[in-house]
């Protein structure tokens, strides 16, 4: 159920940046153009980023958030989040941009991107926890 | 920008979140289950992402029929559809990021928002990442 409630609220959080500021959900371009330009403007990608930070505080007010513990190290979490950050930005693109926005409006590129993604993430991840 | 954009850019952002702590792609733990299709995969999230595409392409298709937003802000969407060398290598680096760590940006956001210090290693790593990029442009 839970899946479900979270595909619903991520769609809906899709489509009201795209029918109301004409913008694409997609973080990595939103927080690559916030960094260029942080302060020059109080941009919309501010504001988002601010309701994206904020999410944790507000829903811990009705609903428990799960906790956990996050096994990766240091050295490996900012070597990923590098891969990463070039990743998105040489493709245009991460998860919410290619896979949930580019997916649905049916681009070649963001198609392309995201079987690419998810094939590597998934032989990443099993090569890495053989046992 | 009038203070109607901010205030659906706010919640847009807001509910993003929500999703991704409702569905608990927010957590890397659950994100890596998903990876592990030859154990005990957790497929669930899959569900989530069909959803999210479904719910979004009828938003394109609504917007597809207007020449402004509804609040009358230009529609930006891209419009590159070259497949380049570029695409595949970043698509390849982002996926092994994604693969050893299971965390990307939005929930690295959420993370950092619900003060777990995991966060702040991985924007130490994906600032830097994101602008990398300029550097190569420059010699093409």
């Amino acid at each position: 159920m839970h899946y479900i409630l979270g595909g619903i609220a991520i769609g809906s959080a899709v489509s009201i940046l795209l029918i109301f500021n004409g913008r694409i959900l997609g973080i990595s371009g939103i927080i690559r153009g916030f960094l260029k330009n942080p302060f020059a403007e109080m941009s919309w990608r501010l504001f988002f980023i601010l309701g994206l930070i904020l999410s944790p505080t507000l829903y811990s007010k009705f609903f428990e958030i799960q906790t956990f513990e996050i096994l990766s190290s240091p050295l490996k979490l900012i070597l990923s989040g590098f891969l990463i950050g070039l990743g998105a930005s040489l493709s245009n693109g991460c998860t919410s941009g290619h896979s949930v926005c580019g997916v649905s409006r049916l681009s070649k590129r963001s198609i392309i991107a995201t079987v690419i993604m998810m094939l590597a993430a998934f032989i990443t991840f099993n090569l890495t926890n053989l046992t | 920008m009038t203070l109607s954009t901010k205030i659906s850019a706010l919640l847009s952002g807001l509910i993003f979140g929500f999703g991704l702590l409702i569905s608990g792609f927010f957590n890397p733990n659950s994100v890596l289950a998903f990876f592990d299709i030859f154990g005990n995969w957790a497929q669930g999230l899959m569900i989530t992402f069909i959803l999210s595409i479904a719910i979004s392409a009828l938003a394109f298709i609504y917007i597809g029929h207007r020449s402004k937003s509804i609040l009358g802000e230009k529609i930006i969407l891209p419009e590159k559809n070259i497949i380049s060398q570029k695409l595949f290598l970043g698509a390849c680096l982002f996926g092994i990021g994604w693969g050893l760590i299971g965390l990307c940006p939005g929930p690295a956001l959420v993370l950092l928002g619900n003060f777990n210090v995991e966060a702040i290693y991985f924007f130490v790593g994906f600032i830097p990442g994101i602008f990398l990029n300029n550097l190569f442009n420059r010699n093409y």
